[in-house]
């Protein structure tokens, strides 16, 4: 017994060893990513992450103390539908509704808004992995949640007609560890080409893609973005829904791979709708609308987004 | 941003073009209208949009080609492209081909360039794709080309050539053009920003801005690259790094990603981000400005032509109306005998053949070295005229912000006639083009070979000083071989020394103008601010020093380190000196108010202004006086502990304010600055340019 027991603490200390070597090789960093300020010689281990270490490191080691402490992250949350820390009368407003639900990482903020400006309408794009990393408690604690709910899903056979690659990446992520066949795929909001033109990126493309990564859920463009309009971001409520309503189309092959992929699945498919702020709702609304209508199998929408305005 | 690529045969060779209006070459090259066609003979437009970065590489690495240069060390990448095109285009005349499909091998030679640059190429080289694959490949070339492979090549592309009935097509309209090239001119732009600038001349100019920007391009008025490229020319190694070429950042600033504008990797500029992106696939526009050599004053272009005796009239006459006094008189003579190219009389001509290392050989710099005080912007004056006179354009540059904003007005109204354009962050007058510019350095990177003259101020201050940036966007804002003036009162240790051993031409004033000796520093002990914050206490010296200046009428400076300090010092001060509360006050540069709190000061509202190093340099004070708090402190240097000392005694009417350094210990920093000081008084004593002296005006 001792002699496993041996092993095991060995083992456990190679991981940290492991763990600790990543930090030390890790490119010397000059200072935090946002404000460019230099760290000083002791920064502190251990900062609230919204409940999970899992975000710890990488905030710990690309974030000042001021700059990390100033995150508002939104841990309690009232309304169970949109995710947001107050009770509030939108989502009763709404009816028929047609993702579950919404859950954001932050609370939009005068500081979290000059962080998304800076990534988004700047381009420092060295912030994408931060931005995404934050998304991880959330996604976690709304996996949890889920997993308690109902069973996992079970591995796929090899039959004909899928990618063997989708396949492979499919039981890949039910081993994954806590994202366990939870989740069959990541779609995120598109953005128009002309926006695409100018930004060179997709914000939400990037986010999905981190999270896609790091739990082993295939990331799909379940979307498109028919038209472009004015950013959403000078409108009025009334504007946005009633825009937002044909912005949106689905990309039928895409759609149709993920549903022959799950053509005997024993639960509906649930797809992670991510984006970057959450502000009425009515971009995800739209977007969840139009893929329930175009999908053959039930299908749930569970939307995370980065902040909730 | 995407653009499009063509080979064009004129005299017998093809060359490589990138556009980003196609109608507009086409129309430019066949049109019929242009005097440029002469030795063009065809075309070949490749249909596909390519990421811009690659083919502003393919168009470079095809002229260097010509030139007989190697792209990448150990290895004649476009030349053995060349030679597979032209094997390829052999075996295809052998077999029989049409005679429209004679000039086949510049297309093939196209082709070959587009797979040698793309995205494929670089990443199966990388991944070794299968020898098999590859000696496939490379047996079907070296047996010439087949019917299939040419079918689906001539799919690719369009031939153009001379239209028989002559028509114009797509014809823009030249004067757009025109006008495009002229507002450009000097400027290096993204395509965002250029576009905002035609788009400020009216609504009309921006909808068709990319026509007017190629034909001015065609034309050579402006250049049109890639916003982050490799280095052009120099050693084949150094090409394969990227650059930043509106900062100069190198590879270590650069940052590759996922591009979706251009649809592959592409590198983006994170140290100049908040001038907008710089990136691979983004459009650098370099207006060409037409310099003054070129203008009719004869020369060379580059070569400064030195004016001659006949058209500007005698340096004295000239400098007599600016009221200057005889220490400023002597330098700025020298400095514009230097600007004119002419040698000073009865004093051997300066070596000016070897720079300071990093300097760039072309730009002739000129160090003005004069005290605090010194009036720097007057001895100014006369050179911006003498650059305007000839019809060329001045430049007056400063890191400061504030520094900029006071000069403004004294440059208008010494120059009523001239175009005067004020350039920081956010200013109005953004677009403008005028006679005289002041900027803050950091605007200077939307230049490019823009100015006659170059006048940087405060070279020593923040954040111009160590910045390599700043320093490019200094040097680039310069025409090749134009004169460049290096303001300071305390200049960088390199230039003091380079301008000692002779290799820097320079001037010195060592007086105020107003003619009396800088106030010397008196060095007092006390305990350090945070001590005296914390038990709330303020030494009774400091306190007597404090109330010597209140009742004489004077203004006082306070620095301290930190901006920490600065508010809660102030409040202390309130506290026990028992004044009110509005004549303290305390600013930094996180302070919103700091404009309105230093108008404040300038009209004695405010008595008492706490502050850091932001207000060291820039403002001046008829009637103040200076307290400096931890003298010993790491921030205060030499050079800031002058600049502080140096905003005391400003004025004729208030010669000599006290200068007061308050700290525990006396370091070398505070015995080096009263050196300074008194070795700058004994100079100007010993030149004659004190009034106490009794030696007045002696050498002028």
């Amino acid at each position: 017994m001792s002699i496993i027991r041996t092993i095991t603490r060995l083992l456990s200390g190679l991981r940290t060893a492991g763990n600790r070597s990543v930090t030390w090789m890790a490119p010397h960093q000059e200072g935090c990513v946002v404000c460019g300020k230099a760290f000083g010689q002791a920064q502190p281990a251990e900062v609230r992450s919204g409940g999970a270490p899992a975000a710890a490191r990488l905030l710990n080691h690309s974030l000042c103390i001021s700059c990390r402490s100033s995150i508002p992250w939104l841990e309690r949350i009232l309304c169970p539908i949109c995710g947001r820390g107050i009770h509030c009368e939108d989502c009763g407003r709404r009816p028929n509704r047609h993702f579950v639900l919404n859950r954001s990482a932050v609370t939009y903020d005068p500081v979290m808004r000059s962080w998304l400006a800076l990534y988004k309408y700047r381009g420092l794009e060295r912030l994408a992995p931060l931005l995404a990393e934050m998304l991880v408690p959330p996604f976690l604690k709304l996996t949890e949640e889920l997993a308690k709910a109902a069973p996992a899903a079970p591995s796929l056979p090899r039959n004909a007609g899928i990618h063997p690659f989708r396949i492979a990446l499919h039981n890949r992520s039910l081993k994954n560890q806590p994202a366990n066949g939870i989740w069959d795929a990541v779609a995120f909001v598109p953005i128009s080409a002309e926006r695409a033109e100018e930004r060179g990126f997709n914000q939400a493309a990037e986010l999905a893609r981190y999270l896609s990564r790091r739990y082993g859920i295939p990331s799909y463009d379940l979307l498109v973005r028919a038209h472009h309009s004015e950013k959403m971001s000078f409108k009025s409520r009334a504007e946005r829904m009633r825009v937002a309503k044909s912005l949106f189309e689905v990309n039928e092959s895409s759609l149709k791979e993920l549903e022959a992929l799950h053509a005997d699945a024993s639960r509906e498919l649930r797809v992670l709708l991510i984006d970057d702020i959450y502000t009425t709702g009515s971009t995800v609304e739209a977007c969840s609308e139009v893929l329930l209508r175009h999908a053959c199998q039930p299908l749930k929408v569970y939307v995370l987004t980065w902040s909730r305005s | 941003m995407r653009a499009y690529l063509y080979a064009l045969r004129r005299n017998g060779k093809w060359e490589g073009r990138v556009t980003i209006a196609p109608e507009v070459d086409r129309a430019y090259w066949f049109g019929g209208s242009h005097a440029a066609q002469e030795h063009v003979e065809a075309a070949w437009f490749w249909k596909e949009q390519l990421p811009l970065g690659q083919a502003c590489q393919i168009a470079e690495w095809w002229r260097m080609g010509e030139r007989g240069g190697k792209y990448i060390r150990g290895s004649d990448r476009r030349g053995r492209a060349k030679k597979k095109a032209e094997k390829r285009a052999v075996s295809l005349l052998e077999q029989g081909a049409s005679s429209d499909k004679v000039w086949v091998d510049g297309l093939i030679e196209l082709e070959c360039m587009i797979r040698l640059t793309g995205d494929d190429a670089a990443t199966s080289a990388k991944r070794g794709r299968s020898w098999r694959l590859w000696f496939k490949r490379k047996k079907r070339r070296e047996s010439g080309i087949t019917e299939a492979e040419l079918a689906r090549l001539l799919a690719c592309a369009e031939l153009w050539r001379r239209e028989p009935n002559g028509a114009a097509r797509g014809g823009v309209d030249a004067a757009a053009a025109e006008r495009a090239a002229s507002l450009l001119s000097g400027r290096a732009l993204l395509s965002g920003e250029a576009r905002e600038l035609l788009g400020a001349g009216g609504p009309g100019a921006a909808a068709s801005w990319r026509e007017a920007i190629q034909l001015a391009a065609l034309l050579g008025r402006v250049r049109l690259r890639g916003a982050v490229a490799a280095v052009e020319g120099g050693r084949p190694d150094a090409r394969r790094r990227l650059r930043c070429r509106r900062c100069g950042s190198g590879e270590a600033r650069l940052r590759r990603s996922r591009c979706l504008a251009c649809g592959r990797l592409c590198s983006y500029c994170e140290a100049c981000l908040t001038m907008g992106r710089s990136r691979e696939c983004e459009l650098l526009v370099e207006g060409v400005y037409e310099p003054l050599a070129q203008q009719g004053l004869g020369g060379g272009r580059g070569a400064w032509p030195a004016a001659r005796e006949a058209e500007t009239a005698p340096v004295a006459g000239r400098l007599a109306h600016w009221g200057l006094s005889p220490a400023q008189l002597a330098a700025t003579e020298e400095a514009l005998h230097f600007i004119e190219g002419r040698a000073v009389q009865g004093r051997p001509k300066l070596r000016v053949s070897r720079q300071p290392t990093g300097e760039r050989s072309d730009i002739r710099n000129f160090l003005l070295w004069a005290v605090t005080g010194a009036g720097k912007t007057e001895m100014v004056f006369p050179l911006v005229e003498s650059v305007l006179r000839r019809g060329g354009r001045a430049l007056i540059a400063s890191p400061r912000r504030d520094v900029v904003l006071e000069l403004d007005p004294r440059i208008r109204r010494a120059f009523p006639e001239a175009a005067v354009v004020t350039l920081y962050g956010g200013s109005e007058q953004r677009w403008e083009r005028g006679d005289i510019t002041l900027s803050t350095t950091h605007q200077l990177f939307r230049f490019h070979h823009a100015f006659d003259l170059v006048i940087l101020d405060e070279i020593d201050a923040y954040p111009y000083h160590g910045d390599p940036l700043l320093k490019y966007a200094a040097d680039k804002s310069c025409l090749p071989g134009a004169p460049r003036l290096l303001l300071s009162a305390t200049p960088p240790i390199e230039l003091q020394r380079a301008a000692k051993r002779g290799e820097l031409a320079h001037a010195r004033v060592p007086v105020r103008y107003h003619r009396h000796p800088l106030p010397v520093p008196i060095l007092r002990r006390s305990p350090p601010v945070h001590a005296m914050l914390s038990s709330g206490k303020l030494p009774a010296s400091l306190q007597k020093v404090i109330q010597a200046s209140l009742d004489r009428g004077a203004q006082l400076f306070l620095f301290v380190q930190r901006i920490a300090q600065s508010e809660p010092f102030a409040a202390l001060l309130r506290d026990k000196l028992r004044l009110p509360s509005a004549l303290v006050a305390a600013t930094s540069s996180q302070d919103p108010e700091r404009s309105s709190k230093v108008a404040a000061f300038r009209t004695a509202d405010i008595r008492v202004l706490v502050t850091t190093t932001i207000l060291e340099r820039g403002v001046t004070i008829p009637k103040s006086d200076v307290i400096i708090m931890d003298a010993d402190g790491k921030l205060f240097d030499e050079a800031s502990l002058v600049q502080m000392a140096g905003r005391a005694g400003r004025n004729a009417a208030d010669p000599n304010g006290s200068v007061s350094f308050f700290a525990p210990e006396r370091n070398q920093s505070q015995l080096r600055a009263v050196r300074h000081i008194r070795t700058m008084n004994r100079f100007a004593r010993a030149r004659g340019f004190l009034l106490e002296s009794g030696k007045r005006g002696s050498r002028s």
